[in-house]
């Protein structure tokens, strides 16, 4: 009796420390339920069992790793994202139009952008698969990937022609054509860059606190440099400008003149890519940003450093406002976040959603991507998460209304700021980005280098040499020459 | 022919040794088609050139030994430099700080156990508490380490505050400590598991040589060290091989642990083990061909450390001669 009563107690408490161990954030187990908290492992997705359930799909939060909508049907229309974006925007901008069509859709959240592709390829070979992805979205990072094969399906095809397009922001087009030019794929959102900066932090360290007076301090990389100085003296050493050095990532790599493989398979080390090295170095050393492996971007402890006091800006951008710092900033801070541009323009990713080439319903796929040419749809869009849409009319109009903008949720977050306003004219900017299919995967071998230079572990020859031997390494086919 | 003929009435016989062969017969049906099948195509594929260039399949060409080569030699021709060599020398070394301190703790608290002097009381609780990180799921404990021991984690800032690591040190951006963690959470589970083995073992051990000892005035340590290790070997022997397998094929606590979005392991490629490494030119990079030649490297060392255990470890008395059946008179 004893012995059946102490493992009664083991059991127990064992079950208890695991439910406390990989409890996710915004959705904890309460039950009892020794099963289901095995089930939602945050970071096991070795897991590929899926489980169904024929729930809205507009219906929110939707977990990780699963799959809505009824995959069985006779009419289902498989969409494929790594995260709730294209859920919450595309298709219930969608739903919304055609609410008797989105019933058909069954929407796949892989639940990682790290292995996304890996469960997409096979999938878009295997077009009897009743998982066949007839609609994907793809990244800035991979888009060329899909977009240079046939699995794609060319947007002519689906009746998407310059009519429809003429709204767009023109870099968003031309990102989505081929290396024959033909159009692949199609965006609902422009991405221009920024700086996102805690204003009782700048009032406190550096005297101003409007957007206006803090870009000053901002202007360029010197001056970010100076004005980095002055918060770590100012606060003695307390607060840092950036979180990780990761933060500098994108405004150097936006500036680049060749993607990491250029048409003939070579490898190309823009000069941009080596300046973010050095000077990732620099604001280690520093104490600008940290090296911290915990620090970088998308780490979990970097969402949670937003809102506390210690660090001073974020590289921000569109989406980034809407799906990353509103979900991750304490509720206290909401109004306390302005938007500069800081010290260059860029653009920094954004999703294009493509079609795959044996759709199983063209006319379904025709009237979704309609919709993201649409007017209203888009504005329909940024109503529901305040994302920025890829539709010049739409964003005029809604830059008008002022008042709008500054009761938005997004607007709550900037204390009033119009961020439409100010990202119109950074967008109106953006020229086409370089960019190659093998992009996702060699920047994180790059970032991993990158690593080992700013913590003083490598020379940056070193760094650089073995930076190329992983490429060759994964890529047989680059010649790193 | 063993047996002699049976008198008396001869009756024929029914055959039931066959029916054995229809109940083995599902598992070597499945083993062929879902292990060997694929067993020997992998062979197979290590001797062609098979990749993809984004969804452009070339291959699958004949070129003999190219793969191999690729594996074995890196480009300024040097032997062993190559990174399925660094995957498997990173995963050796994981295996091997692991499984050292795993044994010799093991067996402390498996002579402990099984100890008829001391008598442990609550050996049950014991027992199943030092098991225990054996049932968790593998990814949940790497999880759960990496938020402990990263830049911002609670024992990093323990240890710092302690004085014991330095201001701005960081396991995850440090070789050894990311091995070195990953290398304590293996030991953390296994070692229980290692211990009911030998504890199965030594109990398998005759007591009567146990107390003869004692009578003859032995102390805990002889006993250990001359009755209890020898006539252990054979256990140890399985959990080293089981154990070296199972190390080398390391895979879920690595992949979750210390890895960028690209499945890399942190910091510098020092915590991708082998098969790490085999998945990523598969899923990643699409070449089958290489992918294949580094499962047969990963193969050969298998094969290499099992043989050694086997000879360093196996008892060199003479094989018992078979009983002869002796015959009925």
């Amino acid at each position: 009796m004893k012995k059946k009563l102490l493992a009664l107690v083991l059991c127990l408490a064992m079950t208890l420390t695991m439910m406390t161990g990989c409890s996710e954030k915004g959705s904890e187990d309460a039950g009892g339920d020794k099963a289901k908290t095995e089930d939602t492992e945050k970071k096991d997705n070795t897991d590929d069992t899926k489980k169904e359930d024929a729930a809205d799909p507009t219906a929110t939060p939707i977990p990780e790793n699963k799959v809505t909508g009824n995959v069985d049907a006779k009419d289902a229309f498989v969409v494929y994202g790594w995260n709730t974006d294209i859920q919450d925007t595309v298709l219930k901008a969608f739903a919304e139009k055609y609410p008797e069509d989105a019933k058909r859709i069954v929407f796949v959240n892989t639940g990682g952008s790290d292995f996304y592709q890996q469960k997409i390829d096979p999938l878009l070979e295997d077009p009897n698969n009743k998982y066949y992805p007839d609609m994907y979205g793809m990244e800035m990072d991979y888009i060329r990937k899909y977009t240079d094969e046939d699995i794609t399906m060319p947007m002519k095809d689906l009746g998407i022609g310059d009519e429809q397009l003429k709204n767009m922001y023109q870099y968003t087009v031309e990102a989505a054509r081929n290396k024959k030019g033909v159009l692949k794929g199609v965006s609902w959102q422009a991405c221009p860059g920024g700086l996102v900066y805690r204003r009782s932090l700048a009032k406190k360290y550096l005297g101003v606190s409007e957007p206006e007076e803090v870009q000053k301090f901002f202007k360029d990389w010197e001056t970010t440099k100076k004005t980095a100085q002055t918060i770590k003296e100012k606060s003695s050493e307390k607060c840092r400008l950036y979180c990780g050095y990761t933060e500098l990532q994108r405004p150097y790599q936006a500036q680049r003149k060749d993607a990491w493989v250029d048409d003939d398979s070579n490898l190309k080390i823009d000069k941009t890519m080596q300046d973010y090295m050095e000077v990732a170095k620099e604001y280690v050393d520093n104490g600008f940003a940290s090296a911290g492996s915990a620090d970088q971007q998308w780490n979990d402890n970097w969402s949670a450093t937003m809102g506390d006091d210690n660090i001073f800006a974020y590289t921000a951008c569109t989406w980034f406002n809407q799906f990353t710092l509103r979900e991750n900033v304490d509720k206290k801070t909401y109004g306390d976040w302005a938007l500069i541009q800081g010290p260059t323009e860029f653009y920094w990713g954004g999703t294009w959603m493509g079609v795959g080439s044996e759709c199983s319903d063209k006319k379904l796929a025709a009237k979704i991507i309609s919709v993201l040419c649409d007017k209203d749809c888009m504005k329909s869009i940024y109503k529901n998460k305040n994302d920025y849409p890829n539709n010049k009319e739409a964003v005029a109009e809604l830059a008008q209304d002022e008042k709008a903008v500054k009761d938005s949720d997004v607007g709550k977050l900037f204390g009033g700021q119009n961020f439409i306003k100010f990202f119109q004219p950074i967008a109106e900017k953006i020229t086409l980005p370089k960019m190659c299919g093998e992009d996702f995967y060699i920047n994180n071998l790059y970032n991993d280098q990158v690593a080992q230079y700013a913590t003083g572990k490598k020379d940056k020859d070193t760094a650089i040499a073995d930076f190329k031997a992983k490429v060759k390494d994964q890529y047989d086919y680059v010649n790193v020459e | 022919m063993a047996g002699g003929q049976q008198r008396g009435r001869v009756h024929k016989k029914v055959n039931y040794a066959k029916y054995g062969y229809f109940f083995i017969a599902p598992f070597f049906l499945i083993f062929l088609i879902f292990q060997l099948g694929p067993l020997l195509y992998t062979v197979g594929l290590s001797f062609f050139e098979y990749y993809k260039h984004g969804f452009h399949e070339i291959g699958p060409n004949f070129v003999g030994f190219r793969n191999f080569t690729d594996v074995l030699i890196d480009t300024s021709g040097n032997w062993f430099q190559t990174d399925t060599f660094r995957a498997l020398g990173n995963t050796m070394l994981i295996w091997l700080s692991n499984f050292v301190p795993q044994i010799l703790l093991s067996l402390l608290l498996a002579s402990w156990f099984t100890n008829t002097r001391v008598k442990l009381r609550g050996q049950g609780a014991y027992k199943v508490i030092i098991f225990m990180p054996n049932i968790i799921t593998a990814a949940s404990i790497s999880v759960l380490f990496y938020s402990m021991f990263n830049s911002a984690g609670p024992m990093t800032v323990i240890l710092r505050n302690a004085g014991i690591i330095a201001k701005n040190f960081d396991f995850m951006n440090d070789k050894m400590a990311t091995r070195a963690i990953i290398s304590f959470i293996l030991f953390w589970m296994w070692y229980g598991n290692t211990m009911i083995i030998l504890i199965a073992g030594i109990l398998g051990i005759d007591p009567s040589l146990f107390e003869a000892a004692q009578v003859d005035g032995a102390t805990g340590g002889q006993i250990f060290r001359r009755i209890t290790l020898p006539l252990l070997k054979p256990i140890v022997l399985f959990t080293l091989v089981t154990s070296a397998v199972g190390g080398l094929q390391v895979y879920d606590i690595p992949a979750v642990f210390n890895v960028n979005q690209g499945g890399d392991g942190l910091p510098d490629f020092a915590s991708t083990t082998i098969t790490m490494y085999i998945k990523k030119l598969t899923l990643t990079s699409s070449n089958y061909g290489k992918a294949s030649a580094a499962s047969m490297m990963l193969f050969l060392v298998t094969c290499i450390i099992s043989v050694f255990f086997f000879f360093v470890l196996a008892d060199r008395d003479k094989k018992p001669k078979k009983n002869k059946k002796a015959k009925e008179a």
